[in-house]
C-alpha cells in the first residue's frame, strides 16, 4: 500500500506543478525606457510646484534624451470598478488628451502645479459633487496613509504612470489623533542611494557616474552587488538637522523652520490605521530595482521590507556578460511612500 | 356483491296513505255507535332491506320509483307486498323483494299493535357504489440504488397477494377500510410486515424502500437493515428539473474518487469548477445563489476548499438530488439552483462501520442501534494531502492549485417513538484551511494567502406519518460559520473575516386532502446574525463582473471596517397538486410568503467623532410558483415550471465602505419546460429548456465618484437561457449503470441600466459528460468518465503600461468577458476491486483523473510585463490509489 501511494503522490505532485515559466528579464534594457519617475518635493500640497524628473534608460547606442516625453496630469477618478492603480481613460486617452488631462509639457523633466482641488478628487476630501448629485466617496489611502495624483508620460513609444504624493492630511480618526498627525507628521523626503558597491570578492565601491566606469569585474563573473542608503532615526533627535516625524517648528525649530530636510533612507512617519482609528508611527520600507544593459541579475528588485528597516543596504548578484565592454547600471531606489531616487552606473566587463 | 359495492341503496319510504287494515273493511259508525278506531301510532321502520339494484338499469344509469302498498302484521312483519305504481318489472320484482324483508315496529291503534296497509315509495337511484373498501397502491423500491425491484410478493392480509411488476409497483382495488397488514417478501428478503390505515374510497399510495442484502462475493456492509420502509406517504410531485442519485451509484462514477456527493459535478445544469475551486455554478447563477441542504439542515458550501471532497462521509449520505432551478415553493432565499443531501438513518439491526485511506484522506464511520428504539451514527474525516505535500521540496505547483486541509464529522442519535414516528439529534462539523506562500526576495512580489472556513450545524429532527398516510417534519437547527481570508499579495495585505450564528426552523406537513389532491404546508425561517471584519483593498478579492487578470496585484488602496448584520426571514408555504384524467396531468401551484428583516449596525462609514447611525430594510413579498405535468403515455411526460425566486444579500457585502449597508432583495424568475421519456424501468431520456432572469443584482458602483456607503449597488441584471439533455441508464440489477449529460446555455449580465450585456464570469457555454461503470463479477469493478466544457471567458488586455510608482507593468483592458479559456477535455477511468473477508468487505479502488495526461488550460497567465502569454494548465495525470473496509 504504501509504495504505490506514494507513487500515486509523487506522480500528483510533480503533474501539479503546472504554472507555466513566465519570468522575463526585466531588468534588462534592450530600448530606451522610463525606469523611474521622481517628483521634487516627494509629497506636496496642493496649489504648489513640483517638478518631475523622468529616469530613461537605453542600451548603448541609443538616445535616452527623453525629449519626447510628453506629461500629464491625470484629473479623472479611478472607478470602483477598476482593479488597476489609475482610471483607465488616463492611459487610454493619453494620446487624445481632453479634459481629464492637464498638460505639463515634454521633455524628461517638467514642472508643474498640483491642482488644488487635488485632496478632493484623490484624497480624503469629499470629492466635488456631480451636478445634481451629493458629495461622493472619498478615495482610500494607499498603505503608507498616501493620496496620489496620478501623472502619465509618454511618447509614441509607450506611457508610464507616476505619482505625486499629496499633502492633504488625515481623516477618519478622532479630533486628537488628528491633532497629533498634523503636529507630527512631515512629508516625505525622496531617498537616495549612497553607495552601490560589489562585495565579491575584495569590497569595492563602484563610483557612480556613467561618463567613465567606476568599476572593473571579469567577464561572465558573478558577482554581489550592494546598495546603501542613509541610516534613518528611529526617534526623533533635534539639532541632527534632520526634520523628522514627531518634529515640528515648536518643538525643535533648528531642524524644521527653514526648508526642513527630511532622512533619505527608511523614514519614520505617523500614519493613521484604519482598523484602530488611531494614529501611529511607521517605518518605510525600502526597495531597490537593478538595471543593467548587460548581465543578468538574479533579482530585478531587492530591498528591505518595514518589519526590516533598521537595515540601510540591500544585495543582489549580477552575472557580467561574458563578452568584453562596457555595460551601464542603474539602481532605483523607492520608499513606501512613493519617494525615488537613482543612481547610474558604468561598469568595465575586462 | 353488487349490493355490497352500492353506496347506498337510495330508498325513501313515505307513507302517503295509513290505513289500519281491519279498519278498511268495517262501515263508518252510526251516531252513537262507538267511535271508530284510531291509529295512536305509525309502523317504524325498523330493519330496511336494500334493493338489489338490477344491473341492467345500473349500467344504463337508469332512476325508478315504485310505490307500493305494504301489508304490515300485528307483528311488524310484511305481509304482501303490491306495487302500485310500477317501474318496470326488474324494478318493481327488486323493490318487491326488498319490501317484503323490512321489519317494523308494529303499529298501534287505540293504543294496540294492529295490522295496518301503508303505502311505500321505493325509490332507485344510479349513485356511484357505496365505498367500503380503499385501495392500496404502491412501489418497492431498493432503498440503495432507488430503482424499483421486481418481483417483490405483496401480501394484505384477508385480501390477497401480487407480485410487483417490472416497475416495482402493485396495486389492491378492494382493501377492506381500517388497518391492513401489508407483508413483503421475496426469496432472497426476509418477509417484511407493516401496517397501513385505509380510507373508504380512498388510494393510499405508498412507497416501501427496502435494503437489498449484498451481492455474492460482497460482504455485509453498510446498515444493513435488510427491509426497512422508509417512506410512506401520498404522492408528492417531484421537482420538474431534478436529478437523483443513490449513493450506491454514485460512489462507484469514476473520477470521483468514491465520494458520493461528488457525482453532482457530473449531473446536468452544472457547469465545470475551474480545477481546485469547488464551486457549484448551476443554470450560469453564481455559486452562492445555489443553496445546499443537508436534510433539513442549510450548510455553506457542498465540497471542502479545492473540491476534492464533499463535506459529508459517505456513510452517511443515501441520496443527492440536485435541482438546478424551477423548484417549489419549500424553498427559497437563492436565485440559483438546489443541492438536497438526503441522510441514512442509523442502523437499527446490528453494528456497522468502515474505514477509508486514500492519497486525499481518511476516514471512519461507524453506526448502531442501542437497544430497541435508540440507534446512532458516528463518522469523521481527515485530509492528509497537504500534509504530504509540505514534504516535497518543490512548492511551486502550489501557487495555483493549492492542496488544502480539511476534515469533517457527523453524528446522530435517534429514538423510534412508534412504528412510524421517531426523533432524532445531532450535528455535523466542517474545517477548511488552504494555505500558499510564495516568497521572494522583493516585498513586493511576496505573495501569502490563507482562507479559512468552519462551520458546526446542530440540530433536531422529528417525524411522524400519521394515520392517513400524511408526514409531519420538524427540524429546528442552530449553526455557526466562521470564515475568513489573509493575505498580501505584492505588498497589499487583505484581510476578511465573518463570523455567523445561525438559527433556522423547518416544519412540514404534506399528506392527501383527497384522491387526487395531495398538499404541502410548512415554514421555512432562517436567520442569520453576522459580525464580519475586513481590511485591505477594496478590490481585493475581485468579485465576479470584476476585470479581473490572473497574478495582477490588487490596487494598493486600503481601507478597514467592522460591521453587524441580521437578516432575517420566516417564509410559510403552501403547495398542492391536484391530478387530473387519473394522474396524466398534474398541476402544482404553490405560494411562498417570505418577509426579510435586514439590519446592519452601520448606514455610513463609521466616524469616530460621531455615532454611528444602523440600517434596516424589512421587505415582504409573494413568490408564487407553479408547475405542471402532463403524462402523454406511460412512458413520456411534459412538464413544464415557473416560478419567482428571491435572495437576500451576503453578509460580506453590507459594509458601509466595502459594500452597501442598504442592499436589499435580488429577484429572479425560472422559466422551464422539458420532457422525460421513460424506455425502460432503468432507461431514461430526458430534455429541458431553461430560461431565468434577475433583477436587482448586487454590482460594483461603477460610478467615479460613487456616494458614501454605495460600494455596492444593486441595479444589476442577470439571465440565462440554455437547455439539457440526459440520458441516463441507473443501476439496476444489471452490471452497467451510467449516463450522458449535456447543457449548452448563456448566461450574461448587466451590472447597470446603461451597461451593456456581457457574458458572465461563470459561463460555460457547452458542458458533456459522459460515464460509465460496468461490474464485472468477482467484485472487479472498471468504469471512465469523459467530460468536455468550454472554458470561462476572460477579459483580453488592451494595452500595456509602466507603472512607475510601483515597478510593474499594467494592463488596460479590453472588451469584458470576449475571451475564453480554451476547451476542457479530460477522461478519467476507475477500477475498483472487492474482497470479501470473514463478516467484511475491503475494496480497494484506483481512480486515475485525466488518463490520457492531457494539459487542460485551467487560467491565463502574463509574463510580468504582460508581452506574451501562457496557460496554466490543470491537472494531469493524477492516480489515487485507495481502500475501503467496511463491516
Amino acid at each position: 500500500m504504501k509504495r504505490p501511494l506514494s507513487l500515486s503522490f509523487a506522480a500528483a505532485a510533480c503533474a501539479l506543478a503546472c504554472v507555466p515559466k513566465l519570468a522575463d528579464d526585466q531588468a534588462r534594457i534592450a530600448a530606451p525606457r522610463v525606469l523611474a519617475v521622481r517628483a521634487s518635493p516627494a509629497e506636496a500640497k496642493p496649489g504648489l510646484p513640483v517638478t518631475l524628473t523622468a529616469l530613461i534608460a537605453a542600451p548603448a547606442g541609443a538616445s535616452a534624451t527623453g525629449d519626447g516625453l510628453e506629461w500629464a496630469m491625470c484629473l479623472a477618478r479611478k472607478p470602483l470598478t477598476e482593479l488597476g492603480p489609475v482610471a483607465q481613460e488616463c492611459v487610454d486617452r493619453f494620446g487624445e488628451g481632453g479634459e481629464d488631462f492637464l498638460r505639463l509639457g515634454r521633455g524628461a523633466s517638467v514642472t508643474g502645479t498640483v491642482p488644488a482641488d487635488a485632496c478632493r478628487r484623490f484624497g480624503p476630501l469629499a470629492p466635488p459633487a456631480t451636478a445634481g448629485g451629493v458629495a461622493g466617496r472619498p478615495v482610500d489611502p494607499d498603505l503608507s496613509g498616501g493620496y496620489h495624483q496620478p501623472i502619465v508620460l509618454g511618447s509614441e513609444a509607450g506611457a508610464a504612470l507616476a505619482s505625486v504624493r499629496l499633502a492633504c492630511g488625515v481623516i477618519g480618526v478622532p479630533n486628537a489623533e488628528s491633532v497629533r498627525y498634523g503636529q507630527g507628521y512631515r512629508p516625505n523626503e525622496n531617498p537616495e542611494i549612497d553607495r552601490v558597491e560589489i562585495v565579491s570578492g575584495e569590497a569595492r565601491v563602484i563610483e557612480p557616474g556613467v561618463e567613465a566606469p567606476g568599476a572593473s569585474v571579469a567577464p561572465g563573473s558573478r558577482v554581489e552587488l550592494r546598495a546603501s542608503w542613509a541610516a534613518c532615526p528611529r526617534e526623533p533627535v533635534c539639532g541632527d538637522g534632520l526634520c523628522t516625524a514627531g518634529e515640528n517648528q515648536s518643538s525643535c525649530a533648528d531642524d524644521c523652520r527653514d526648508e526642513p530636510r527630511g532622512c533619505t533612507g527608511a523614514e519614520t512617519y505617523l500614519w493613521a490605521n484604519p482598523e484602530t482609528r488611531t494614529v501611529q508611527e511607521r517605518r518605510e520600507g525600502v526597495r531597490v530595482a537593478w538595471f543593467s544593459t548587460g548581465g543578468v541579475f538574479a533579482e530585478d528588485q531587492t530591498g528591505r521590507s518595514e518589519q526590516d528597516a533598521d537595515g540601510t543596504d540591500t544585495s543582489n548578484v549580477w552575472t557580467a556578460p561574458s563578452e568584453r565592454g562596457p555595460v551601464r547600471l542603474w539602481t532605483v531606489i523607492r520608499d513606501d511612500r512613493g519617494g525615488v531616487g537613482w543612481r547610474e552606473l558604468a561598469v568595465a566587463v575586462e | 356483491m353488487l349490493g355490497a359495492r352500492l353506496r347506498r341503496a337510495f330508498a325513501l319510504a313515505v307513507a302517503t296513505t295509513l290505513v289500519p287494515s281491519g279498519a278498511r273493511a268495517q262501515p263508518a259508525p252510526a251516531r252513537g255507535e262507538a267511535p271508530k278506531p284510531r291509529l295512536t301510532k305509525p309502523p317504524e321502520l325498523v330493519d330496511f332491506v336494500e334493493a338489489v339494484y338490477p344491473e341492467d338499469e345500473l349500467r344504463e344509469g337508469r332512476a325508478a320509483t315504485v310505490v307500493l302498498e305494504l301489508a304490515i302484521s300485528a307483528a311488524g312483519a310484511v305481509e304482501a307486498a303490491v306495487v302500485v305504481k310500477g317501474a318496470g318489472a326488474a324494478f318493481d320484482a327488486a323493490a318487491v323483494d326488498a319490501a317484503r324483508r323490512f321489519t317494523f315496529r308494529p303499529a298501534e291503534v287505540d293504543h294496540k299493535p294492529a295490522p295496518v296497509k301503508i303505502t311505500y315509495r321505493y325509490v332507485f337511484t344510479p349513485k356511484a357504489a357505496v365505498e367500503t373498501t380503499g385501495k392500496l397502491r404502491g412501489v418497492v423500491l431498493d432503498k440503495a440504488s432507488g430503482r424499483p425491484l421486481a418481483g417483490v410478493a405483496v401480501e394484505v392480509d384477508g385480501v390477497g397477494r401480487v407480485v410487483t411488476n417490472a416497475e416495482g409497483e402493485f396495486a389492491f382495488d378492494d382493501v377492506p377500510v381500517g388497518e391492513a397488514k401489508v407483508t413483503l417478501s421475496r426469496s432472497d428478503l426476509t418477509p417484511l410486515r407493516t401496517q397501513e390505515t385505509v380510507e373508504a374510497g380512498r388510494t393510499l399510495e405508498a412507497r416501501y424502500s427496502v435494503e437489498l442484502p449484498a451481492p455474492e462475493g460482497a460482504a455485509d456492509d453498510e446498515d444493513k437493515d435488510d427491509f426497512e420502509v422508509v417512506v410512506l406517504a401520498p404522492k408528492l410531485v417531484k421537482q420538474t428539473v431534478s436529478t437523483e442519485v443513490g449513493a450506491e451509484e454514485a460512489r462507484r462514477v469514476p473520477g470521483t474518487q468514491g465520494d458520493v456527493l461528488k457525482v453532482v459535478e457530473n449531473l446536468p445544469g452544472v457547469a465545470r469548477a475551474s480545477a481546485g475551486s469547488g464551486q457549484l455554478v448551476v443554470w450560469g447563477a453564481a455559486p452562492q445563489d445555489t443553496r445546499t441542504y443537508v436534510g433539513a439542515v442549510r450548510v455553506p458550501m457542498l465540497y471542502h476548499f479545492g473540491g476534492l471532497r464533499s463535506v459529508v462521509h459517505n456513510d452517511r449520505v443515501a441520496s443527492v438530488e440536485l435541482v438546478p432551478g424551477g423548484y417549489g415553493a419549500a424553498y427559497g432565499r437563492g436565485l440559483g439552483g438546489l443541492v438536497r443531501v438526503t441522510t441514512r438513518e442509523p442502523a437499527r439491526d446490528r453494528l456497522h462501520g468502515s474505514a477509508q485511506l486514500d492519497l486525499l484522506d481518511a476516514s471512519a464511520a461507524v453506526t448502531a442501534p442501542i437497544g430497541e428504539r435508540l440507534s446512532f451514527a458516528i463518522s469523521a474525516r481527515r485530509s492528509h494531502v497537504a500534509d504530504a505535500a509540505r514534504l516535497l521540496e518543490d512548492q511551486s505547483f502550489q501557487a495555483f492549485f493549492t492542496l488544502p486541509e480539511y476534515h469533517d464529522g457527523q453524528a446522530r442519535l435517534r429514538y423510534q417513538l412508534a412504528p412510524n414516528e421517531w426523533v432524532e439529534v445531532g450535528g455535523m462539523l466542517s474545517g477548511d484551511r488552504q494555505s500558499r506562500t510564495q516568497p521572494s526576495n522583493d516585498p513586493a512580489n511576496r505573495v501569502s494567502e490563507t482562507r479559512t472556513l468552519r462551520f458546526e450545524r446542530y440540530d433536531v429532527a422529528y417525524h411522524k406519518q400519521l394515520a392517513d398516510g400524511a408526514e409531519v417534519d420538524v427540524a429546528p437547527w442552530y449553526g455557526h460559520d466562521v470564515g475568513g481570508r489573509a493575505g498580501d499579495f505584492g505588498g497589499v495585505p487583505t484581510s476578511v473575516e465573518t463570523e455567523s450564528h445561525l438559527v433556522g426552523l423547518r416544519a412540514e406537513w404534506r399528506g392527501r386532502l383527497a384522491e387526487a389532491w395531495t398538499a404541502r404546508a410548512g415554514l421555512d425561517l432562517e436567520l442569520v446574525q453576522s459580525e464580519s471584519n475586513r481590511s485591505g483593498s477594496i478590490t481585493s478579492p475581485p468579485r465576479e463582473g470584476d476585470a479581473y487578470v490572473f497574478g495582477r496585484a490588487p490596487a494598493d488602496q486600503v481601507s478597514a471596517d467592522v460591521w453587524k448584520s441580521v437578516i432575517a426571514s420566516a417564509a410559510p408555504y403552501a403547495e398542492t397538486s391536484w391530478g387530473l384524467f387519473r394522474d396524466r396531468v398534474v398541476l402544482t401551484p404553490g405560494v411562498r410568503l417570505e418577509p426579510y428583516f435586514i439590519s446592519v449596525d452601520r448606514r455610513k462609514p463609521h466616524d469616530p467623532n460621531a455615532p454611528d447611525l444602523g440600517a434596516y430594510l424589512s421587505d415582504v413579498a409573494i413568490q408564487p410558483r407553479f408547475a405542471a405535468r402532463w403524462a402523454s403515455s406511460e412512458r413520456l411526460t411534459y412538464k413544464a415550471a415557473v416560478g419567482l425566486y428571491r435572495q437576500p444579500p451576503l453578509p460580506d457585502d453590507l459594509s458601509a465602505i466595502f459594500g452597501n449597508p442598504a442592499l436589499g432583495i435580488s429577484t429572479g424568475t425560472h422559466y422551464v419546460g422539458g420532457a422525460e421519456l421513460r424506455a425502460t424501468s432503468d432507461l431514461a431520456m430526458e430534455t429541458n429548456v431553461f430560461h431565468t432572469t434577475s433583477d436587482e443584482l448586487v454590482a460594483r458602483n461603477p460610478s467615479s465618484s460613487p456616494r458614501v456607503g454605495e460600494a455596492l449597488l444593486q441595479q444589476g441584471e442577470g439571465r440565462s437561457v440554455g437547455a439539457q439533455f440526459l440520458l441516463r441508464r441507473e443501476k439496476g440489477a444489471g452490471r452497467f449503470f451510467g449516463w450522458i449529460a449535456y447543457t449548452i446555455l448563456r448566461s450574461e449580465r448587466k451590472d447597470s441600466p446603461g451597461a451593456r450585456w456581457r457574458l458572465f464570469d461563470y459561463d460555460q457555454t457547452h458542458v458533456l459528460t459522459a460515464l460509465a461503470s460496468y461490474d464485472l463479477g468477482a467484485g472487479f469493478e472498471v468504469g471512465a468518465r469523459a467530460r468536455v466544457a468550454s472554458g470561462y471567458p476572460r477579459t483580453p488586455l488592451q494595452y500595456i503600461y509602466f507603472d512607475a510608482r510601483s515597478n510593474r507593468y499594467e494592463p488596460t483592458l479590453g472588451v469584458y468577458n470576449t475571451d475564453r479559456i480554451p476547451v476542457f477535455l479530460q477522461l478519467d477511468v476507475r477500477v475498483a476491486k472487492r474482497v470479501k473477508l470473514s463478516g467484511s468487505e475491503l475494496e480497494v479502488y484506483l481512480d486515475v483523473q485525466n488518463v490520457t495526461n492531457r494539459g487542460n488550460p485551467e487560467e491565463i497567465a502574463y509574463a510580468p510585463d504582460y508581452s506574451h502569454r501562457r496557460y496554466i494548465l490543470g491537472l494531469p495525470i493524477l492516480p489515487i490509489l485507495g481502500a475501503r473496509w467496511s463491516f
